[in-house]
């Protein structure tokens, strides 16, 4: 969706990554992302349910900009999207598209 | 001869620039020592506690708010030196439309009927869009801020010329009083005192420098009842210097 | 959720806006270790020679003297041991450039500081929640 075909314009400033599926997919997801010239600058949030340890040091390496646990019980995620939402509501990002 | 004109114009390009990158340092390295005073002030409040002279407060809080304005005023003027440097894209725009989502803006905050009429053949138009809007924003703002009576009315009138756009918007306002007209387009002249209205007197100095970006015109007339009219002149072809 | 607080370093050459990042961490009852530098050159000094213990976070200010924080992060990105520190970049500038820039070289989060005091201690607030929900 990023590149390609159907590729989404403008291009997202910010994307949201959720770790849990098949770990190595996901991983190799990021690292695609932030190797890709044209999106090597997106802000990047990976939620994940499982046991973090070395997902977590392989994100962190990508300068991730926020590696979040998460369950998915109602309360949890109305709790994350508020807090993320307040969070994406307060940075800036440039006018380039 | 031409070679002093040359030399002229010269200066000229330099002056220019030499003007709008003192507009943009001013306004941009004062911002910090601004933001130290106000904060200050806040910490001085906080620190005072709740047993204090209601003089001191009240002083205190004069304080915050001249920063406040002049914060305002910084940033009118960075407006202001970057009308021509920046926001300089050219794209298709329905100008019907976008009136509309200006008048929309307004509509849920204020208590004034907006009456809207359009006479335009070709409602698309390829022109400055942000900055076509940052007019007409800033004359509706006016119309819709500087008024006393209680039924408030502003009127929005287009009009489609061989060569440009008329827009006209008027108001059932107070007016403009006759020995202010000439200087309502000069930054941050209010015809109130600004602590009646707050308000930094610059969205028509903008206005009136993008017109002259464009090539149109901006102008004023009273009303013939009470009120202002602001008559907009938008070429529809436009030729950027450089 | 008991975890251990992680040290955070503040880049910034001016005292009051110093002065702001402790008072509005205190207000919001921010206890993490709190370590400062006054511009990029002694920020890495600091860093590389383990005058301070590593930070997780850092605040990063971007006009400063002697190194800006740009030319900080750039130098910062590049060093192993350094690179996956989480960065907020906490400034003045509104510079379209300074925000390209500062995403190129991967920041978490780009805040402008506010005018008022009022909404900086806001905008501190939101970066709390958003650090307990990053488990930082």
């Amino acid at each position: 969706m990023l590149n390609g075909s159907h590729k989404l314009t403008p291009v997202p400033k910010i994307v949201l990554i959720d770790l849990n599926r098949t770990k190595n997919k996901e991983i190799n997801v990021l690292n695609a992302i932030r190797n890709h010239p044209d999106l090597k600058s997106i802000l990047m949030f990976v939620i994940t349910h499982s046991d973090y340890g070395k997902n977590k040091t392989t994100a962190l390496n990508l300068n991730i900009a926020g590696y979040i646990p998460l369950s998915f019980e109602i309360q949890q995620l109305n709790h994350f999207f508020s807090v993320l939402n307040d969070y994406w509501n307060i940075i800036e990002f440039s006018s380039q598209k | 001869m031409e070679e002093s004109e040359k030399k002229c114009q010269e200066e000229l390009v330099a002056l220019k620039k030499e003007f709008e990158e003192f507009i943009y340092i001013v306004s941009h390295d004062i911002k910090s020592p601004m933001r130290a005073i106000s904060n200050i002030t806040t910490w001085i409040e906080e620190d005072l506690g709740s047993v204090v002279n209601q003089d001191v407060l009240t002083n205190l809080g004069l304080l915050k708010n001249r920063v406040y304005r002049l914060e305002n005023m910084m940033n009118a003027l960075l407006e202001l030196s970057r009308v021509d440097r920046t926001e300089l894209e050219f794209y298709e725009l329905n100008i019907t439309k976008m009136i509309a989502n200006c008048i929309d803006l307004f509509d849920r905050e204020s208590n004034v009927d907006f009456h809207f009429k359009a006479d335009i053949i070709n409602e698309n138009c390829v022109t400055l869009g942000v900055k076509m809007q940052k007019v007409i924003m800033s004359v509706l703002d006016n119309a819709v801020r500087f008024h006393h009576e209680e039924n408030r009315k502003v009127f929005i009138d287009i009009v489609e010329n061989d060569n440009d756009y008329e827009i006209k918007i008027s108001d059932n306002g107070p007016g403009i009083p006759e020995q202010a007209i000439h200087k309502i387009f000069s930054i941050f002249y209010t015809v109130n005192s600004k602590d009646i209205v707050d308000t930094t007197g610059a969205g028509l100095a903008i206005s009136c420098k993008i017109m002259k970006l464009v090539g149109g015109k901006i102008e004023y007339s009273p009303d013939v009842h009470s009120g202002s009219v602001f008559t907009i002149h938008w070429p529809k072809i436009i030729t950027l210097k450089n | 959720m008991n975890q251990k607080l992680v040290n955070i370093l503040l880049i910034e050459d001016d005292e009051v806006d110093v002065m702001n990042v402790k008072r509005a961490f205190s207000k919001n009852k921010i206890m993490n270790p709190l370590f400062i530098a006054g511009n990029g050159v002694e920020a890495l000094e600091m860093l590389k020679d383990k005058i301070i213990p590593l930070p997780k976070i850092i605040i990063l200010d971007i006009n400063m003297p002697k190194m800006n924080g740009i030319e900080f992060l750039k130098i910062v990105r590049e060093n192993e041991k350094l690179k996956n520190i989480s960065v907020f970049v906490m400034t003045t500038s509104n510079e379209d450039s300074d925000k390209i820039d500062a995403y190129n070289l991967n920041v978490a989060g780009y805040i402008l500081k506010p005018l008022s005091f009022e909404k900086f201690v806001t905008s501190v607030a939101t970066l709390k929640n958003f650090w307990q929900l990053c488990e930082m």
